[in-house]
């Protein structure tokens, strides 16, 4: 495998998308290729970043009350 | 009546299981991963609500007719993402953002941040890269942003995410490429990385506004 067709497969690597035959290849040039490293190391940057601006947050206990008196008027 | 995209196409699988389950199950399961999902679709805790409230109205409506065609969690998602849609569509005129979740955070008692999914530390981390990486999601074109958001804050694989959107497989793969090489673009142009003494990833805007561009 060269660069150029690792960096195209770098996300559905990082994304655990790939047949096992592609996964074992892409393995295999990251382990030696510094420059994918760093490529793959970027793309995963991106992904911590949005990880860490949007939090899981619970979930206001009002809008549970709202939601079933909602419903409550369908029935 | 449902709209016609909120129907379960006929597929070889089916969740017959899921066809059983009562609203108020439906709701324990699903109210936080969609609440969270609107709400990082909008940015918006009141307008998050509203449209959390909406989708389960319309999941109510159709759960009588639904027979599990396809998972539970693809029709609820395919749902919640019709009503932000059309929320966006109502909205396409508007310009204006009026809260966006992580100033809720800082002022809302509701709606805090699970401690045990998110620590001090990473809503310290979240505040500070909460301003580069919240405009770059809002500039996304909505249906962008539901593939962004689906696969990498609600952790849906490609697939999922091409029967929730009603679009092929390669459709979801372009969308997502092209919506995190914009992300990488606009962060190595707006802002500087660097760990912080926690080992948290940080930024700091630099000179450059960090637009996306086409």
């Amino acid at each position: 495998m060269n660069c150029a067709d690792c960096q195209k497969s770098l996300n559905l690597y990082l994304d655990d998308e790939l047949e096992p035959q592609h996964l074992a290849e892409i393995e295999e040039h990251l382990a030696d290729c510094p420059d994918c490293r760093r490529e793959a190391e970027s793309w995963q940057r991106c992904r911590n970043a949005l990880q860490q601006t949007f939090p899981d947050l619970t979930v206001p206990s009002r809008l549970w009350r709202k939601i079933q008196t909602a419903v409550k008027t369908l029935d | 009546m449902l709209p016609s995209s909120e129907t379960v196409d006929s597929q070889p699988e089916r969740h017959e299981s899921d066809a059983s389950r009562s609203f108020a199950d439906i709701f324990d399961d699903y109210q936080r991963p969609i609440y969270n999902y609107l709400l990082r679709m909008t940015q918006d805790q009141a307008v998050a609500e509203d449209l959390t409230q909406e989708t389960f109205i319309r999941v109510h409506r159709g759960l009588p007719g639904f027979r599990g065609e396809a998972s539970l969690a693809t029709w609820v998602y395919r749902i919640a993402t019709n009503v932000s849609l059309d929320h966006f569509r109502r909205r396409s005129t508007v310009t204006e953002r009026v809260t966006r979740s992580l100033d809720v955070v800082e002022t809302d008692q509701e709606g805090l941040p699970d401690n045990k999914a998110a620590s001090p530390e990473q809503l310290a981390a979240a505040s500070e890269m909460s301003v580069c990486v919240q405009d770059f999601i809002w500039q996304l074109p909505p249906n962008y942003r539901a593939a962004l958001v689906l696969h990498d804050l609600q952790g849906m694989k490609n697939g999922e995410i091409a029967e929730v959107l009603d679009v092929s497989l390669d459709t979801v793969k372009i969308r997502l490429h092209r919506a995190r090489k914009k992300l990488r673009e606009a962060l190595n142009i707006g802002c500087d990385f660097a760990h912080d003494e926690r080992n948290v990833l940080v930024c700091e805007p630099t000179a450059g506004d960090g637009e996306v561009g086409e």
